[in-house]
Order: structure tokens, then C-alpha cells, then sequence
């Protein structure tokens, strides 16, 4: 073999070790990305059914007496049952199905919730407002941006913006 | 002594022939291994995502459903008793600031692996507590 076939074999294996080493440091940075951004979807799909969950548990304790009302807040109940915490296709898919039935049941209730406790025109809660505190909650995030440190809020933020 | 400095400067033999030979040595290796190391980290975009996706997305389901029955409850009580229970008024407001998605999905609360310390999701247990002292209070069953 001569010296140049002696070269090129190293600059091969020069290669092939930077390589593999990039490669590796990239699955890595790959799998924490996506588990980030699987913290972050999961968190937002399931606030709303939270909430209704915990305001049906109030109503529950007020004791309106009002059969339509319970009912729909039974179906409530026994429709987020239903729904499975994972990222499985058929858990989506069940999701994305009754979360169209859950709001509008969920808007029927507070229509007589707001009836029922006769509370002034001022404190009437209705499903948009409703809607929209899940949706603060849930909000759009920016990376995680770190509480007190100003510098590496920024490195998350523009790792973020460049996923 | 003579090895040391036959160490560091060669032999008279051979002037300078190792260091020169290692020295190119290492500018090959490090400009070679540095194009393979810029292919590599690129070399797959969306290798292990989904499986990261996986992993995290129960994790966050879970604390999104939990700040969901904190947020509800405490929304509930606030509805029917808040005008009254003006302690009840200040924990909902507070509750709806502290538990944002960017706040309970802050790095600080996560090892750098992403997952949660032993002791679980402090802030998110500590408003549980909360919740549990007004519902106590209201008779309202957590089911």
C-alpha cells in the first residue's frame, strides 16, 4: 500500500469517528426536542378537559336540582373517561371526536348554570369566556423560558424559534 | 534529561520529523473530523423525534389535565362563593398566573433529561393542596 492509500484511509476514519460522533450528539439533541415539544402538546390538548372536569365537581356540590343539568354533566364525566393520555392515533383520533360533543354540551350547561344560581348580569360566566382561560393556560409557548436566568431564557427561546 | 529533550526535540537523526508528522497529523484529523462531525449532526433531522414526542407527551397530559381541575375548580368556587371569600378571589387570580403552560413547563422544574425530580411537579402538587382546602371548605367531592 502506499503512502497516499495510507492518507486517505485516515482521512476516512478522521471522518467516519467525527461522524458518528455528530450523528450521536444529533439523536440525542432529536429526542429531547421531541420531548419537549411531547410535554407542551400533551399539556395543551388536556387543560380544557380538566377544567370542565373540576367546574362539573362544583356544580355537582351546589345540588341545583335540575335533572337536564345533571345529566349533562354525567355525560361530561363519562365522556372524558373515555379518552386516553397518550399520543396514541386511536386516543387522538377518540379526542379530536368528542372534544365537538363536549363543548357543546359543556355550553348548554353553563346556559342554565347561569340560570339557575340567577347570578347578576356582571358575573354570567359563558363557554367563551371559559374557553379563553383554558386557552391562557394552555397557551402558546416560546420554549422554556427559565424564571431567573435572563441568558439561557434566550437560548431556549431561539432554539425554539429555530426547531 | 536526555530523553526528555529527545522527547521534545527529536532526534539529530530526524530534526523536527515527529512534531512536524504530528502536528500535521492532528490538522488533518481535526479538519476531517470536523466535516464529519457538520454531516452527522445533520445527517438526521427527523431521527428520534417522535419517540421523544412519545415519551413527553403522557407527562404533559397528565399535568395539562391536572392544572385543568385546579384551574375548574378553583373557577367554580370563585363563580358561585368569590364575591364573598375574597382569599378565594386572590388564590384563582394567582392560580391563573402561576399555572401557564410556561410556567409549569419551565426548564427549572425538569432535569436535563426532560423528566420530572422524584419528588413530582412542585407547584402543581402545592395548588392541589389549595384546591383540597377550599373544596374541603365548600363541600365539594373531588371525584
Amino acid at each position: 500500500m502506499d503512502i497516499f492509500d495510507n492518507l486517505l484511509n485516515l482521512e476516512e476514519q478522521f471522518y467516519e469517528e467525527g461522524w458518528e460522533e455528530g450523528h450521536n450528539e444529533n439523536l440525542k439533541n432529536n429526542f429531547l426536542e421531541g420531548k419537549q415539544f411531547g410535554l407542551q402538546v400533551g399539556f395543551q390538548r388536556f387543560v380544557l378537559l380538566g377544567q370542565m372536569t373540576g367546574f362539573c365537581d362544583v356544580l355537582d356540590s351546589l345540588e341545583l336540582g335540575n335533572q337536564n343539568l345533571e345529566k349533562n354533566v354525567e355525560s361530561i364525566r363519562s365522556l372524558i373517561k373515555t379518552v386516553g393520555l397518550s399520543n396514541k392515533d386511536e386516543d387522538v383520533e377518540n379526542l379530536e371526536k368528542i372534544l365537538v360533543k363536549l363543548k357543546n354540551k359543556f355550553r348548554t350547561i353553563l346556559i342554565s348554570v347561569n340560570r339557575l344560581t340567577k347570578q347578576d348580569k356582571k358575573r354570567i360566566i359563558d363557554f367563551d369566556d371559559f374557553e379563553d382561560l383554558s386557552r391562557i393556560i394552555a397557551g402558546e409557548v416560546k420554549g422554556f423560558v427559565e424564571d431567573e436566568d435572563v441568558d439561557e431564557a434566550k437560548t431556549a427561546q431561539d432554539q425554539a424559534q429555530a426547531w | 534529561m536526555s530523553d526528555l529533550f529527545g522527547d521534545v526535540w527529536g532526534s539529530d537523526e530526524e530534526p523536527h520529523a515527529d512534531r512536524e508528522m504530528s502536528y500535521d497529523l492532528k490538522k488533518l484529523r481535526d479538519a476531517h473530523n470536523k466535516r464529519g462531525y457538520l454531516d452527522g449532526i445533520v445527517s438526521s433531522k427527523e431521527i428520534n423525534l417522535q419517540q421523544g414526542f412519545n415519551e413527553g407527551f403522557p407527562t404533559g397530559s397528565s399535568l395539562g389535565l391536572r392544572v385543568g381541575l385546579i384551574i375548574g375548580r378553583l373557577q367554580g368556587l370563585d363563580y358561585k362563593y368569590g364575591n364573598d371569600d375574597k382569599e378565594l378571589r386572590e388564590k384563582f387570580v394567582l392560580a391563573k398566573k402561576e399555572l401557564k403552560i410556561g410556567n409549569v413547563l419551565s426548564k427549572a422544574v425538569f432535569d436535563p433529561n426532560f423528566d420530572l425530580p422524584g419528588t413530582g411537579h412542585e407547584k402543581v402538587n402545592e395548588w392541589e393542596g389549595i384546591t383540597k382546602a377550599f373544596c374541603d371548605k365548600y363541600k365539594v367531592n373531588m371525584k
